[in-house]
């Protein structure tokens, strides 16, 4: 006979539990491991399970082996013990006792984190997400990777969410005893279906688009893998489970803008050569500071400095960015949104020095400059031949590709007009 | 539920305590409270092992000595006080319901 998995959900249910295994040992089938799936082989005689929570101190252990009980892998910290004796003395005999243990799980802290968690993964999302709300598809087609890392913070968000309030009304049931367990049950299981949901869809989302066969992420697995490694390695002596997992995920968040750099590094080493003849005289002075395919475009930006300083004294960097699109009408779209973008950022800009110079004005935010509409924005370029001109910037459409240069002082209009028309030709 | 986890202790918490006058090891606990209680109160290996190290953080019972790799514990003056205290509270319950009993 081969060996049975069950696919279950039991964990406050304690007796009920106990029960089921039980049953199955009557039926001929022992219980071999418990986790998220439960495993069974097949045995001769029927066995008496308990559930127990308590620390497997030598003492204890030798208690438990002149009862008869045998443990048995359990994926949970909790242990699970059998015993051939079905007349052993229980184990657990004071019930309240085990809410008080359940209870620790369920605590305020746990909550606390994952609201303070769901905030921040609210605010990336938001960061992330507010171009494509607010310009509309251009945004998207400029950098579709970016909407959907935005929609996958907003799902980290909701999984956050859902799990705080799962773990509030899980103490709020447990607070009130025993008869509350069969609810908890009953929303754990609908807890566990969304995130399965939420799971299952990322997974089937990322293997039709190949995600995980595109070599970016295959790199940052294997990185990631290899620290995850380290550590554990490292850290298996300092503390508990927890702790460790604790550590591994702090690790993992600090070091994951250095994974995407070297990431970037592998990348760019793979690139081909004539991709780099395109971008050859742009921009006029500074390094690249991203440079992303997608299926829309093909883009490279840079920073400029502006030589304006700010309040911290540190000079505002200005976006360059050269674009080549798949099609005339995603350029049309994206040049839309360069438009819209750039004429914020002037206004900025220009907002700033004013804000600079008049002594009445004590603050200053960038929150107070909001996007125009295409039009509104349209107007406050000047159009010189195929070229909009405003006081920071010069922006070019030419068939499928946008260029967007910041203009240091009036001299470098005609450089970079020159520039322009060398690269139309 | 009570707010603090000992505010009222169980016949198994009183017990233990109970029988602590004398130092022990868990196993001895367990024997003894079936012992003195003729089977009727019986505490679970895993209920004892959870409420000793408890008992010992509130300064009920302290650890005397380690004998073969087992915990010996005793009661702490502390401890009998809570013991007097819950010997009080049954007493008051049983005035009450005797009280109860006359005016029925």
């Amino acid at each position: 006979m081969k060996n049975k998995y069950v696919l279950k959900s039991s964990l406050f249910l304690d007796d009920e539990l106990v029960d089921y295994l039980n049953h199955m040992s009557q039926k001929g089938w022992k219980l071999d491991f418990m986790g998220y799936y439960y495993k069974f082989i097949p045995c001769n005689q029927s066995y008496k399970f308990q559930i127990d929570y308590n620390e497997q101190t030598e003492e204890y252990l030798e208690i438990l082996n002149d009862y008869g009980y045998e443990e048995i892998k359990c994926g949970f910290d909790f242990h699970v013990y059998a015993n051939k004796n079905l007349y052993a003395p229980d184990l657990n005999t004071e019930d309240i006792l085990v809410i008080h243990y359940k209870l620790k799980k369920f605590s305020i802290s746990k909550s606390v984190i994952s609201f303070v968690l769901a905030i921040i993964s609210f605010f990336l999302a938001k960061m992330l997400l507010k171009d494509i709300f607010l310009i509309g598809k251009g945004a998207y087609y400029y950098n579709p990777n970016s909407f959907w890392i935005g929609i996958l913070f907003a799902v980290i968000m909701l999984i956050f969410i859902v799990l705080a309030i799962y773990n509030l009304s899980a103490r709020r049931l447990l607070k009130k005893g025993i008869g509350r367990l069969k609810l908890l049950k009953t929303i754990t299981i609908i807890k566990d279906t969304i995130l399965i949901i939420i799971m299952v869809s990322l997974f089937i989302y990322n293997l039709i688009n190949g995600v995980f066969f595109k070599f970016d992420f295959l790199v940052e697995v294997a990185l990631t893998f290899i620290i995850v490694c380290g550590l554990e390695y490292f850290l298996r002596k300092l503390g508990s489970k927890k702790f460790i997992i604790f550590i591994e995920m702090m690790v993992l968040i600090i070091i994951s803008p250095i994974l995407t750099n070297i990431n970037n590094v592998f990348k760019n080493h793979t690139e081909k050569t004539d991709e780099k003849i395109m971008i050859a005289d742009f921009p006029v002075n500074d390094d690249i500071t991203s440079r992303f395919d997608t299926s829309y475009t093909k883009v490279v930006e840079f920073e400029h400095n502006t030589n304006i300083m700010d309040i911290t004294r540190e000079p505002i960097l200005s976006k360059e960015c050269y674009i080549e699109c798949k099609n005339r009408e995603t350029a049309n779209e994206v040049f839309k949104y360069i438009v819209i973008q750039a004429d914020k950022d002037n206004r900025e800009l220009i907002d700033y020095q004013a804000f600079m110079k008049d002594k009445n004005r004590n603050t200053w935010s960038d929150d107070e400059i909001s996007y125009r509409n295409y039009k509104q924005s349209l107007s406050g370029y000047k159009k010189v031949d195929h070229y909009y001109i405003n006081e920071n910037y010069v922006i070019m459409l030419h068939n499928n590709k946008i260029v967007q240069v910041y203009i240091k002082d009036n001299d470098d209009i005609d450089m970079i007009l020159q520039k322009f028309v060398d690269f139309n030709l | 539920m009570p707010k603090r986890e000992f505010e009222t202790l169980t016949p198994q918490m009183f017990y233990i305590l109970l029988v602590l006058y004398k130092p022990m090891h868990g196993y001895e606990i367990m024997n003894e409270i079936s012992r003195i209680t003729h089977n009727e109160i019986s505490v679970g290996a895993g209920t004892l092992y959870t409420l000793l190290p408890k008992f010992e953080r509130e300064l009920y019972i302290k650890l005397v000595k380690e004998e073969n790799k087992r915990k010996i514990y005793q009661i702490t003056p502390l401890g009998k006080r809570k013991l007097y205290k819950e010997k009080e509270r049954m007493e008051k319950q049983i005035a009450l319901f005797k009280q109860m009993e006359e005016i029925i």
